[in-house]
């Protein structure tokens, strides 16, 4: 029992029943010497919800009625402002008294005006405008107990967020690129392996600082390295091989009410090649970027930046490696692509298809020669090699290289096949028929056959085989559907022609450039006698967007010899194929027209019609030896220079040579056609050459269009 | 070391413990500042290296503006100087106070001031680019009651401070206690716990400042000792510890009732009055054995044990001195001069009023002042119903009730019985009874033989102590002597 020795609240003197209470309760003692009657009006509180108040309890709960008793000094005016709804604002009229009209209001943190944290109650009692304020009284127990459970929340909130930021700073996450075409397994540091699917990026957490990269495919390890997870940075990417096309883009919003024109936006930057990319001050990390954004009133223009994968396939990163400079680069990315890929085919065409226009042949053919290494077996990879090698001049190396195969496994049909096709005039014929006999349902054989037939003129026989193909497997008939819509026109087979065509184009199954030649081919068997409507045929293509169709059907149109008006050439958004429709619509009717539009274009392969680059080539080479547009086109040339300069010598000169048998028909033709064109050769010499020419061109396509527009 | 200390602390120990005080000072700020980097680290680091403040990372921040805010200097400029006491007045109180200093072997202080509170004190009046003013104040009732080497002994105490720097330290000890106690108020506030940390922090530096604070008193005994002697360094200590609070609450509860309503007091003489009825009062209330007052940690000054032993006295030898006021040119023109001290004005006209009168002058306007608003509720209460009316006395505090509704029950039920006591009084004096209100005493109503407590009468009827028979018979008692 010890007495309370000092008040400096005066509190006792407005409570004196507190005197006893305190000399039992050191809690009540306390607060009143401390001069705190809140802590007082708690204590009681306490005591009465802790049933510790013994004897006393009906005068705690009696006093626990009257909070005014309790009042405290103003510290200030009480601030009761609201904005939006957001801000203090008191509330309730609790223990009134009918003698002085005072009451106590409890004042709010509010939103939207609903209370959501009480802050203090007031004594006070209305006055003219407002409230006339007393003093502080203690909350309600339900209020206080409110009170005290939002603080413990915030507290909570503070020490949860305290967590996470230590985390954050710990952790950060680490993004997985995969461009390749198929899945992969990463571990990063210690952290479990995850599988990243092609063309996916997936996240996880990773301790900062540097990490151990593994980066494999089933068993088989593509790379490993080290990253450097950076604390805070939005983007820690490991960008598989350096084959994703990581990007970062300005994204620009403008407010509704701008007047300004929309920024135009600036080319993004890409991160080929590059395994390890650390980006800060990102807005959306691999996260698609909000259509809209809110803005400050005045502000017209705000940007934020994204970063994200496009979705290129990874040759893609190849090219851009190679157009910028980094040729080694492109090339390492290129054989670390097709290693990973175990040389897919398509990865591996495609590579040494780029390198091949550009200007790095040798690098193409190896990549074509570790390919067909890796698969020694696949017909395919072994055409590839050959074509490549022999659009790199070096026919007589490879001839010697297959005919030593076939010798070595006489009872294969492939490599009987391998060596025909590059084989020349009556050696390649021996060689296939020989072979066809014994092996008479061999596609690859029925196929070299086709073609072996069609350039002797005998277009039965290629039709033959290729019905036979057809039977077979009509999948690799599909590849050749061309040849033989082109031998049947030969053959004045129109109907049949047109039957198989539409038959194709029905297939499912048709890939998209097959699918694309042979619209085009149905386009000009549409104009031979009896004429056929051919308005139902473009729908047969399709791009991915409403763009890209309108593209390939115009496109497919050209290149049937269709008319075409310019104000559908100037809708093309594709400056560079606009131009190569215009080229192509040129060589149409004048050659010197075609060769002043030339000069549009770069040493890039425009990827003009065969028969296009064939008159072209053709006719350079005949006005001049060292006619200006013969060294580009010779650089088009889709067959290699060397079968380029074949056809220049033909044209120039009458020479015969084994290249000349792999070019197209319509090539041929457009030799012929050129050739009919020598105002030195005899009247009948030239109407030889374009008797020929008509007959090569059997779908009476370009080169047909042509001899009857160019001007003599 | 601390409140148990009975040794003097050697210099060095003294400036040990001020540094010490200096890193809690600096540590209370770097607490401060360390907690309030921390909670701003929580939305930092959320920002830079995670995706944004959560709820958390806000309060964090809120909570880390609302704690620098509370950790703000507060500056309060002190406006009201009291003014020294001249040179030309009382020049042997200053003479004896150079005389003490050259003793000390400090010099003579700047200004010396004459105090109305049982006080002394010694301070430091900084100036801007000037060097500081040194103080001594003294208060006028030590004067009353040591004789002249007990005053010695006092005025070599607070020199003792100066000697010892403390004049130098206190303020700042005393700013920084301020600033704590602002720091947690404001914290506390924020219910948010904000101040938790920061409880236990102060509490230790107040328990450290204050050993030290106790530590500069033994220091600054030790000089009064050496200037004065022990015996009247003892004997001012046990006399200021005896009627220091004594005299305290005379000034409140009789003088500044006075001085409020115009009135110069007998300050000194009133007192003697005081202290012989307190004395009495307390005779009748102490019934056993004296018990030793207990040390606290929180005490500015050791027990007067404690200091005692310091000074090897065990107890103070009785002086056979007068007092000290013969220092004094004239006492009334010095018990004028520390009055007007307490007066926000001290031009203002006090006329001199003498303590017999004080009951009709002073108080009796007071008690109609006070009954006037329930004039209409105590018109039909006469002496005779009172037992009845205490009775009702909750119904009463209803009707005599003013103000907001701030009190309990009990408290109410005070205020009526005070309110009847004040009500019984004016009632008896206009009966034709005298109103008497000595200093200390309770208020009587006499009129020939017949006194009257009214205050006390009440008390007593409504505790029961007096029955309704007895009270009744006391009433004819009253009218008969008046009839």
């Amino acid at each position: 029992m010890t007495k309370v020795e000092r008040d400096p609240s005066g509190l006792l003197e407005r409570v004196p029943e507190l005197a006893g209470l305190a000399e039992k309760h050191a809690g009540v003692r306390r607060a009143i010497e401390q001069g705190r009657p809140h802590a007082v009006y708690r204590a009681l509180l306490w005591l009465r919800w802790l049933g510790k108040a013994g004897p006393d309890a009906d005068l705690v709960r009696q006093l626990l009625t009257t909070r005014r008793l309790f009042i405290q000094p103003l510290n200030g005016a009480p601030a009761m402002v609201t904005y939006n709804g957001i801000g203090s604002r008191a509330y309730g009229e609790s223990e009134p008294d009918g003698a002085d009209a005072s009451h106590i209001k409890t004042l709010f943190l509010v939103v939207l005006f609903v209370p959501v944290y009480p802050f203090s109650a007031y004594l006070v009692r209305r006055a003219d405008r407002g409230w006339t304020f007393f003093g502080r009284v203690p909350l309600s127990a339900t209020c206080y107990l409110w009170q005290r459970g939002l603080a413990l929340f915030g507290v909570v909130a503070v020490l949860i967020g305290a967590g996470n930021a230590v985390f954050a700073m710990r952790y950060n996450t680490v993004q997985i690129a995969n461009a390749l075409p198929l899945p992969i397994q990463a571990q990063i540091g210690g952290a479990a392996p995850i599988t990243v699917a092609s063309g996916q990026v997936e996240k996880l957490r990773s301790k900062v600082g540097v990490q151990d990269v593994v980066i494999k495919a089933g068993a088989r390890e593509l790379e490993r390295g080290k990253l450097e997870v950076r604390r805070g940075y939005d983007v820690n990417a490991w960008n598989v091989l350096g084959a994703g096309a990581l990007y970062l883009e300005d994204v620009a919003y403008t407010s509704e009410k701008s007047t300004q024109t929309p920024p135009t936006h600036d080319e993004p930057v890409f991160h080929c090649g590059e395994n390890e990319v650390l980006q800060d001050g990102v807005n959306f990390a691999f996260t698609t970027p909000p259509q809209s954004i809110s803005m400050g009133e005045h502000e017209q223009v705000a940007h934020r930046t994204h970063f994200a994968m496009a979705e290129f396939p990874p040759i893609f990163c190849v090219y851009k490696l190679s157009t910028t400079g980094k040729a080694a680069q492109a090339k390492a990315l290129a054989s670390e692509l097709a290693k990973a890929t175990s040389y897919e085919l398509s990865i591996v065409q495609g590579l040494a298809g780029f390198f091949g226009q550009h200007s790095e042949g040798a690098f193409a053919l190896e990549l074509l020669d570790n390919g067909r290494k890796q698969h020694d077996s696949e017909i395919e990879y072994q055409r590839a090699y050959q074509s490549q090698a022999i659009y790199e001049g070096r026919r007589p190396a490879i001839i010697e290289e297959y005919r030593a195969r076939a010798q070595a496994h006489p009872d294969s049909a492939d490599d009987a096949y391998l060596l025909g096709r590059i084989l020349s005039g009556p050696a390649a014929d021996r060689v296939v028929s020989d072979a066809l006999v014994r092996f008479p349902r061999h596609p690859y054989l029925l196929r070299g056959a086709a073609y072996r037939a069609f350039w002797r003129g005998e277009y039965a026989e290629a039709e033959r085989c290729l019905d036979t193909l057809r039977a077979v497997d009509a999948h690799a008939w599909q590849d050749v559907v061309d040849l033989e819509l082109r031998a049947l026109a030969a053959s004045g087979k129109i109907e049949k022609a047109r039957t198989i065509a539409n038959e194709c184009l029905k297939s499912p199954n048709l890939e998209a450039s097959n699918r694309f030649d042979t619209v085009v081919d149905a386009e000009n068997l549409a104009r031979f006698e009896p004429k056929s409507e051919t308005s139902a045929l473009l729908a047969n293509l399709k791009g991915d967007s409403d763009t890209e169709t309108k593209e390939i059907r115009l496109t497919a149109r050209v290149n049937a010899c269709a008319e075409v008006t310019p104000e559908e050439l100037a809708s093309l958004e594709d400056k560079r194929l606009r131009a190569r429709l215009e080229l192509e619509l040129a060589s149409r009717k004048n050659p010197s027209a075609a060769f002043a539009k030339l000069r549009d274009f770069d040493e890039q392969a425009p990827g003009i019609t065969t028969a296009a680059w064939a008159l072209l080539l053709s006719e350079a080479a005949r006005l001049d030896a060292q006619h200006p547009a013969l060294d580009r086109l010779l650089g088009w040339s889709p067959y290699g220079r060397a079968d380029g300069l074949a056809l220049v010598s033909y044209v120039q000169h009458g020479t015969d040579s084994p290249e000349l048998e792999d070019l197209a028909p319509e090539a041929l033709a457009a030799a012929d056609y050129v050739r009919s064109r020598d105002p030195a050769l005899s009247a009948a010499a030239r109407k030889t050459f374009r008797e020929r020419a008509n007959r090569e061109d059997a779908l009476h396509g370009l080169v047909t269009v042509a001899m009857n527009q160019w001007p003599e | 070391m601390m409140a148990g200390s009975s040794s003097a602390p050697s210099a060095p120990r003294v400036a040990l413990r001020a540094l010490v005080l200096l890193l809690l000072w600096v540590g209370f700020y770097l607490l401060g500042v360390g907690l309030a980097g921390a909670l701003l680290w929580v939305p930092w680091a959320q920002i830079n290296y995670g995706s944004g403040p959560d709820v958390g990372g806000v309060l964090a921040a809120t909570g880390a503006l609302w704690l620098l805010w509370g950790l703000r200097p507060r500056f309060r400029r002190q406006t009201n100087r009291e003014p020294p006491l001249p040179t030309g007045r009382h020049p042997k109180l200053h003479a004896l106070v150079a005389d003490v200093a050259r003793r000390a072997g400090h010099p003579v202080p700047h200004e010396l001031h004459l105090l109305p509170e049982a006080n002394a004190y010694a301070g430091q009046r900084s100036e801007l680019w000037r060097r500081g003013k040194s103080l001594v104040g003294i208060g006028l009732p030590y004067l009353a009651w040591l004789d002249r080497a007990g005053v010695e002994a006092i005025i070599a105490h607070e020199l003792g401070h100066h000697l010892s720097g403390d004049v130098r330290l206190g303020p700042w000890v005393h700013r920084t206690r301020n600033l704590m106690g602002h720091t947690l108020d404001h914290l506390e506030g924020s219910g948010f716990w904000l101040d938790l940390p920061f409880v236990g922090y102060a509490r230790a530096f107040l328990r450290y400042s204050m050993s030290v604070s106790r530590a500069q008193e033994v220091a600054a005994d030790a000089v009064s000792a050496r200037v004065a002697g022990s015996a009247a360094a003892a004997r001012a200590l046990v006399v200021s510890e005896a009627r220091s609070a004594v005299w305290h609450v005379y000034l409140r509860t009789e003088i500044e009732p006075m001085l409020e309503a115009g009135f110069l007091p007998q300050l000194l003489e009133g007192f003697r009055h005081f202290e012989a009825a307190i004395s009495e009062h307390r005779e009748r209330q102490q019934s056993g054995p004296k018990t030793p007052e207990k040390s606290s940690h929180y005490d500015t000054h050791p027990t007067l044990e404690e200091r005692l032993t310091a000074l090897g006295v065990s107890e103070a030898p009785p002086s056979n001195e007068p007092g000290a006021l013969e220092l004094l040119d004239v006492t009334s023109e010095a018990e004028e001069y520390v009055l007007r001290s307490m007066l926000v004005d001290g031009s203002r006209p006090l006329k001199p009023l003498t303590w017999e009168a004080a009951g009709r002058e002073l108080w009796l306007p007071r008690f109609l002042e006070r009954i006037r608003p329930y004039q209409n509720a105590l018109a039909k209460v006469t002496p005779e119903i009172m037992p009845a009316v205490l009775a009702q006395i909750d119904d009463w505090a209803e009707r005599l009730r003013s103000g907001l509704a701030l009190f309990s029950p009990e408290a109410k039920r005070r205020h009526v019985l005070a309110m009847f006591g004040t009500w019984y009084a004016v009632y008896l004096v206009n009966l034709g009874f005298e109103l008497e209100a000595l200093p200390g005493c309770a208020v009587r109503t006499k009129r020939g033989e017949i006194v009257v407590e009214p205050f006390a009468e009440i008390a007593t009827l409504s505790e029961g102590k007096l029955g309704s028979d007895e009270w009744r018979a006391r009433c004819t008692e009253i009218r008969a002597a008046v009839a």
